[in-house]
C-alpha cells in the first residue's frame, strides 16, 4: 500500500531524480609524511609440546628498541608466513596488545595450519600507536617441532 | 625470556633480533578468538 505524506505525490521517491546537494566526503584527519618498510623473519627454538601455546613478540615489543608503535606511527600487517619441521596440525594467531593494559591480548584472527602456511592479513587492521602484533602459536598435533620459522612483512608510517 | 633469533629491517635498517615471549602454558580446548568491540 502507498505511504501517502502531504504534499509529496504517492508512490517511490523518484531515485533518477539529481539531487542537487553538494557534500564534501569526510577525510581521516591523517597525513602519511613517510613510509618504512617493515620485515622480519627468524627461529623459534622453544616451540610448544602438543596441548600447549605460547605467543611472542620482536625483542622490546614491536622492534629493537621499540616497546609500543611509537603515538605518531602507524603498523600495516601485510603478510606472515609461518612453517614447521614436521608434519602437525597447529593454530597460529595473530593478536594485539596495548599498552593500557600489557598482557592481556586480543586475538584478531587465527587459523589451523598444517605444516607450513601464510596469512594474508593486509587490510585486515591497522595497528595504532601504543600497540603491538603478538604472534600466536598453539600446538594442536602429536610431536613437538624442533623450531617454528615465521616471517612477517608490513609497513610502518609516520603519521601526522 | 629469549626463545628465538631472527632479523628485522624497518626502512632499510636492519638488525639482528631476539624474539621473545611468556612462558610456554596448557591450553584445554580450542583457542576462540575475541571480537573487536
Amino acid at each position: 500500500m502507498a505511504i501517502k505524506i502531504a504534499g509529496v505525490r504517492a508512490g517511490r521517491p523518484d531515485y533518477a531524480k539529481p539531487v542537487g546537494i553538494e557534500v564534501p566526503l569526510p577525510r581521516p584527519g591523517i597525513k602519511v609524511v613517510q613510509q618504512m618498510e617493515y620485515w622480519a623473519a627468524g627461529e623459534i627454538i622453544n616451540v610448544p609440546p602438543p596441548g600447549y601455546y605460547t605467543w611472542w613478540v620482536v625483542e622490546k615489543g614491536f622492534s629493537i628498541d621499540q616497546e609500543w608503535i611509537p603515538d605518531n606511527q602507524r603498523f600495516s600487517l601485510n603478510k606472515v608466513t609461518i612453517s614447521v619441521p614436521a608434519y602437525i596440525t597447529f593454530q597460529f594467531g595473530i593478536g594485539v596488545e596495548n599498552k593500557s593494559n600489557p598482557g592481556s591480548v586480543t586475538i584478531l584472527y587465527w587459523e589451523t595450519i598444517k605444516q607450513r602456511g601464510s596469512v594474508d592479513f593486509s587490510n585486515m587492521r591497522v595497528f595504532k600507536g601504543g600497540e603491538r602484533p603478538v604472534y600466536f602459536f598453539y600446538n594442536i598435533g602429536d610431536v613437538t617441532p624442533d623450531f617454528i620459522d615465521w616471517s612477517v612483512v608490513g609497513v610502518v608510517e609516520v603519521i601526522e | 625470556m629469549i626463545i628465538g633469533k631472527g632479523n628485522l629491517s624497518i626502512g632499510g635498517k636492519d638488525y639482528e633480533i631476539n624474539i621473545v615471549k611468556n612462558e610456554i602454558k596448557e591450553e584445554k580446548g580450542l583457542v576462540r578468538g575475541k571480537p573487536m568491540g
